[in-house]
Formats: C-alpha cells, sequence, structure tokens
C-alpha cells in the first residue's frame, strides 16, 4: 500500500439518517499512522454507527471514509483489510482457538506453513500458547477476548477497530487487559479506533479522545486537553466531574457568579447562556470571608482516598473533592470560602434548558 | 445448593405425587396401547378362525418375507428421505431469509411459512389434488397452452405424495433452523467478512455449521413425521401407492387381519426409533464439543 501524504484514515462529512432520525451527522475525523484515537460518548450518541461506517456494514447516507488515501465507501467490508474486535468477542463457536485465528490467513490463502507460524505468533503476543486446540466456550472472558484481538491482528490489518471490546469483562480484568491492550497496539504500532462510552477507558488509553453527542463530534483533542479545556458544558460533565454554575455577563465588563464578579477570559463566548466548569478536585476550601465564593458545607463525605464536600453557595450546589491527607475535613455547617486558580476554571455555553450542550 | 440438598430428603415422594398424574395419563394413552398393538401383533389370524390368542411371530415372517411388504416400506422410507431432502434444500435458506427479514415482514412471513400446519389436513390435500389433478389448473393450463399434450399425472404418484408432504413439513423444518439462527451471534457473521470471507463463504464456514444442530435436529422431525404420515399418503396414494401407515389401516380395516396390521405399525414404530436414536447420537457425538453446555 501507498504511504499516504497526512492523515491515514479520514472521515469527511459522514452522516447516517434513518428515516427523520440522523444518527451520525457530518462527521469529521482525521487520524494518524499508528495513532489511538477513541470514540467516546453515551449511547445512543452514534459512535457504534460510525465504527460500522468505517467498517463497511453500514453504508453512509453521505461523507466519505478514505484509509490510506482510498475512499472505501463503495468498497464491501472483505476488502477493506480491517481488523475488528467486537464487543460479543464473536469467536466462531465450531472452530478451536487456532482455526479462529487462522481463519482470516485461510481467507487470503496465505500457504499452511507460514499460517501455522503465523498463528503462533499472534497467540504468543496475546499470551494464549498452549490454548490452540481449546473452543471459544471453554476459555473465560478475558481469554475469548484475546483470542478476538489475535484473530483481528494476524491478518496484519490495515486498521484495528475495538467495539467496546472491554465492556464484558469484570472491573479487574477489563483494567488488566486495557493495559495489555495500550501494550500490544503500540508495539504492532497499527492504527486503532476505539468504540466506548466508558471515559476513563478511553482517556488511559487513547492518544486522543473524540468525544460525541446526538450524532456530532464535540471535541477531539489529546486526553488531558478534552479534561482540562473542555469545548463544551457535555464534554466536561462527560468526562469526569464537573461543576457548572450559572454565570452572567454584567454591566461593568465582568461576569457575575453568585455575589461574586469574576473576570472575563478572552476565550468567552460572546453571547448565550454561560456556565462556569469547575472541576471538584480543583476548588480548594478556606477560611470563611477568604476565596472568591462563598458557601456552607451540607456534607463531608469520606470515602478513604478522598473527601467529598457538598457545599451550598448563592451560585448553586458546588462538589468539592480534596485527597485524604490524614487530617479532620471540615465539619457540616461550617462557614467556607471557595478558592481556585483562575486557569482552572473554564466559561462554557450552555443550551436553553441548561442541559449539556455544545 | 446447600439448603436444597438439606430440604431433599423430607419430600422425596413429592416430584413423584406431583407429576403422577401426568405419568398416569402417559401410561393410560400411550404406552397401553402401544403395548396392546405389541401384544396383538404376535396373535394369529386365518380367514376362517378371525383372530385368535395363539402366540406366534408369523406376521412378521410373512412381512420379512413378502416382496409386497418390502416395496411399502422401501416407498415409506424413500418419501420420507425425498421429503427430508428437499425439506433442508428448501427449509434452511428460507429460515435464513426469514432471520434476515426486518421486524413487520417477518410476521407476514412466519405467517405464511405456518399457512400448511393451520390448514386442516383434509383440506389441503384435497387442495393439491385439485390444483395439480388430471383436470387441475396447472394440467389444464399447460395443455392449453399446448405445452403438454397429455396431462402429467399427479395424484397416486410417488411424487405427488412427496409434494405434498414436505409442502406440511417443510416448516418444522424452517422453525427448528431459525430458532437455532436466533441463539447465533450476528456479529460472527460480520467477524468473517471483516477476515476477509466473502458472503457466501461466510455463509458456508461460519453460519453454516453453527446452525447445523437445527437443521439436523429439523431433518429428524421432518423424517418421523413424513415417515409415520397417514391422511396425505392416504390421499394422493391411495391404495395404488400403500405406505406403512395406510396399510396398516388397510389390514385393520379392509383385511381385518388385525394381528398382521399391528405387526406393520409396530416395525414401522421400531424402524423410526432406531432411526432416530442413531441419528441423535451421530449428531450428538459430532456436536457435543461445541455445543453443549
Amino acid at each position: 500500500m501507498t504511504e499516504a501524504e497526512g492523515p491515514f484514515l479520514r472521515v469527511a462529512g459522514l452522516t447516517k439518517r434513518y428515516g427523520e432520525v440522523i444518527a451520525v451527522d457530518d462527521l469529521a475525523l482525521e487520524v494518524s499512522r499508528g495513532e489511538f484515537v477513541s470514540l467516546l460518548g453515551p449511547s445512543g450518541c452514534g459512535k457504534t454507527t460510525t465504527l460500522q461506517m468505517i467498517a463497511g456494514f453500514v453504508e453512509p447516507t453521505g461523507g466519505h471514509v478514505l484509509i490510506g488515501g482510498r475512499d472505501m465507501v463503495r468498497v464491501p467490508p472483505n476488502k477493506r483489510n480491517i481488523g475488528i474486535v467486537f464487543q460479543s468477542y464473536a469467536l466462531f463457536p465450531h472452530m478451536t482457538v487456532a482455526e479462529n485465528v487462522a481463519f482470516g490467513l485461510e481467507m487470503r490463502k496465505v500457504p499452511s506453513a507460514e499460517r501455522a507460524s503465523r498463528v503462533r505468533a499472534a497467540l504468543e503476543m496475546v499470551r494464549l500458547q498452549g490454548l490452540e486446540a481449546r473452543l471459544p466456550r471453554q476459555l473465560s472472558g478475558g481469554q475469548q477476548q484475546r483470542v478476538a484481538i489475535a484473530r483481528a491482528l494476524v491478518v496484519q490489518p490495515d486498521l484495528l477497530l475495538l467495539d467496546e471490546p472491554l465492556s464484558n469483562l469484570d472491573a479487574k480484568l477489563r483494567e488488566e487487559l486495557r493495559v495489555e491492550l495500550r501494550d500490544i497496539q503500540r508495539r504492532v504500532s497499527i492504527t486503532t479506533i476505539l468504540v466506548t462510552h466508558d471515559q476513563s477507558e478511553a482517556l488511559l488509553l487513547s492518544d486522543r479522545v473524540a468525544v460525541m453527542n446526538h450524532g456530532r463530534l464535540e471535541q477531539v483533542a489529546t486526553p488531558l486537553d478534552c479534561y482540562e479545556k473542555p469545548a463544551s458544558a457535555f464534554v466536561a460533565t462527560f468526562l469526569g466531574r464537573c461543576n457548572l454554575l450559572p454565570v452572567a455577563r454584567n454591566g461593568a465588563g465582568g461576569l457575575q457568579l453568585g455575589p461574586a464578579t469574576l473576570p472575563v477570559a478572552p476565550d468567552t463566548p460572546a453571547s448565550g447562556a454561560l456556565a462556569l466548569a469547575l472541576r471538584p478536585e480543583r476548588i480548594s476550601l478556606v477560611a470563611e470571608g477568604a476565596g472568591i465564593l462563598p458557601g456552607t458545607v451540607r456534607a463531608a463525605l469520606f470515602n478513604g482516598e478522598q473527601w467529598l464536600f457538598r457545599i451550598e453557595t448563592e451560585a448553586g450546589e458546588v462538589q468539592v473533592t480534596r485527597a485524604n491527607d490524614g487530617a479532620p475535613a471540615a465539619a457540616q455547617g461550617t462557614r467556607v470560602g471557595l478558592a481556585w486558580d483562575a486557569a482552572s476554571a473554564r466559561v462554557l455555553p450552555v443550551g436553553e434548558n441548561g442541559a449539556a450542550r455544545g | 445448593m446447600a439448603e436444597r440438598a438439606l430440604a431433599v430428603p423430607r419430600v422425596s415422594a413429592l416430584p413423584y405425587l406431583l407429576s403422577a398424574p401426568g405419568l398416569i395419563l402417559y401410561a393410560v394413552c400411550l404406552v397401553a396401547p402401544l403395548a396392546m398393538t405389541a401384544l396383538l401383533s404376535f396373535y394369529t389370524f386365518t380367514m376362517a378362525t378371525g383372530i385368535s390368542t395363539s402366540m406366534s411371530l408369523a406376521n412378521y415372517a410373512e412381512i420379512l418375507a413378502d416382496d409386497y411388504f418390502h416395496t411399502i416400506f422401501a416407498r415409506t422410507f424413500g418419501m420420507a428421505l425425498a421429503v427430508t431432502l428437499i425439506s433442508v434444500l428448501i427449509g434452511t435458506p428460507e429460515a435464513w431469509i426469514l432471520h434476515r427479514m426486518n421486524r413487520r415482514w417477518r410476521a407476514a412471513f412466519l405467517l405464511v411459512i405456518l399457512g400448511p400446519l393451520l390448514i386442516p389436513v383434509v383440506v389441503r390435500t384435497l387442495g393439491w389434488a385439485l390444483f395439480l389433478g388430471r383436470n387441475g389448473i396447472v394440467n389444464r393450463t399447460l395443455t392449453e397452452l399446448g405445452l403438454v399434450t397429455t396431462p402429467i399425472e399427479f395424484m397416486y404418484t410417488f411424487t405427488g405424495m412427496v409434494v405434498a408432504l414436505t409442502h406440511v413439513l417443510c416448516p418444522f423444518l424452517v422453525l427448528a433452523v431459525w430458532a437455532n439462527l436466533q441463539r447465533m451471534d450476528p456479529a460472527t457473521e460480520a467477524a468473517a467478512l471483516s477476515l476477509g470471507a466473502s458472503r457466501t463463504r461466510a455463509v458456508l464456514r461460519v453460519v453454516l455449521p453453527q446452525i447445523m444442530p437445527g437443521v439436523l435436529s429439523g431433518c429428524l422431525i421432518v423424517f418421523t413425521l413424513a415417515a409415520s404420515a397417514f391422511a396425505t399418503p392416504a390421499i394422493i396414494g391411495g391404495r395404488r401407492l400403500k405406505v406403512a401407515a395406510t396399510a396398516t389401516y388397510d389390514e385393520f380395516l379392509n383385511s381385518q387381519n388385525w394381528p398382521l396390521g399391528a405387526a406393520i405399525a409396530v416395525l414401522l414404530l421400531v424402524s423410526i426409533l432406531t432411526i432416530v436414536l442413531v441419528w441423535n447420537r451421530a449428531v450428538e457425538r459430532r456436536f457435543a464439543a461445541s455445543f453443549q453446555g
């Protein structure tokens, strides 16, 4: 295949309509070779439909999918050379582990000697040596997942698509496999798209996260930028926890937050309803009278690692977390001041009904 | 589990008591008549004296020695086999198409497929007779178009029986395969495609092996029902083309030779049971590894 200039995978204007319903709306995404990008969003946001259009299982209503510069929209799924790991693993139940992994090589008419050695190498990569003769149902969920990964990668696809690959595993196994998945992806340096609704999975694994909502991309950025500089109220609340406090421009050229007045940052939207996005872990509790916003502690909850405070303020309830340093925390009813670094706060537009919408 | 293990000894009679009504019904309605038929098959019969209770294997000896009965049994199982094969060839793709349909169409077509089962056997068979008979629509059309000079025989032919039986038994195969398809993970087909298989290859290598248990159990149902079918062969085959079931009926009601009729019935039952058991064993052995549990 030819080394294309620019992005390896380019999705442009990709749209899918089901009658009146728009599942994916004019989606544009560029992914470089070897990059790991997550499509993150709540269920029904169109992320799976997008993946299926890239894979070729769903025909787009409009737009393009280019892999290595070649438009794939008219190419059938079996000619796209894409490896897919399905949510259900989709292993062939009547074939052994080795036969499952060999299937794609067989379809490509790889000679049997080479096939055997490549199957062996693929199973070694996912640490499943010795289980070649087992049937899928004789394996644990984690092992089945590894077979699925080996089966997708053994054919050396141009692109790897992961459709919620870890959602059927229990929490502990999920964490293990996450690390392993990331290692494997780095080692074979394959361009990868992960579809997930699990924000920590997306943040941990990806080079960049593409946050989707209502069929549209809300933000495409590195995990740190998505978290630190959310482009919309939706991104702010979907990735981690975030306080959204209503603010308004006042006559004096500042932002009114309850009784407090804040300076207007240069990137503040010119019009529309605004909210101040403030992460709970970036707010510190200071003595009454100090800080930016006064409030009263309504609840102080302790989970070992950290404290969670619910503070009542004139701007609404604010959640504050603080790492447990061994010292007792402010008790319920205490009047406190809330302080934060101006760089930690962002002013974002919100929808008319205050719903998270970009 | 521990609680159940403790509770079991105290109520050990309960399961038997609870299943007693069913067991009694089973004994009275199935086991008793079968036992009586089996017993009857050992009685002797002469035109002069009628049935006598002296026991012998004479009836079985007669059936096993007489070419007339060989033909009947060969026809019975030949017909069952033909119906089964045609049902597989028609029913498997039918189930596949049904499975791929959207919900609304599927409901309509399911009704079409199950249609034959909802129509009384006599009505349905007479319908076939009207449709394909000497003066039926098909023959009249063909004659008038000048395609044939003499009508194609359908009534009292082997083909006629196979066609009419396939019509009514194919739905059983469709249902068995369809039930199997619903248990299949649809992503496996997508996985095969993504790995480079063509649509045909994906179906042959990934879908078909997964629905084989459904096809095979559907075959068993169709074969058993076809081999023991009575009404359709009686109407379409008549007395010219007898199968085991209609031969039994004839011995009972026309020749009045009940013991011989009973012996035919017992032989039919035993042959079908043997085929079912051997088939089941073979299927289980073949698919036990991948499809149980």
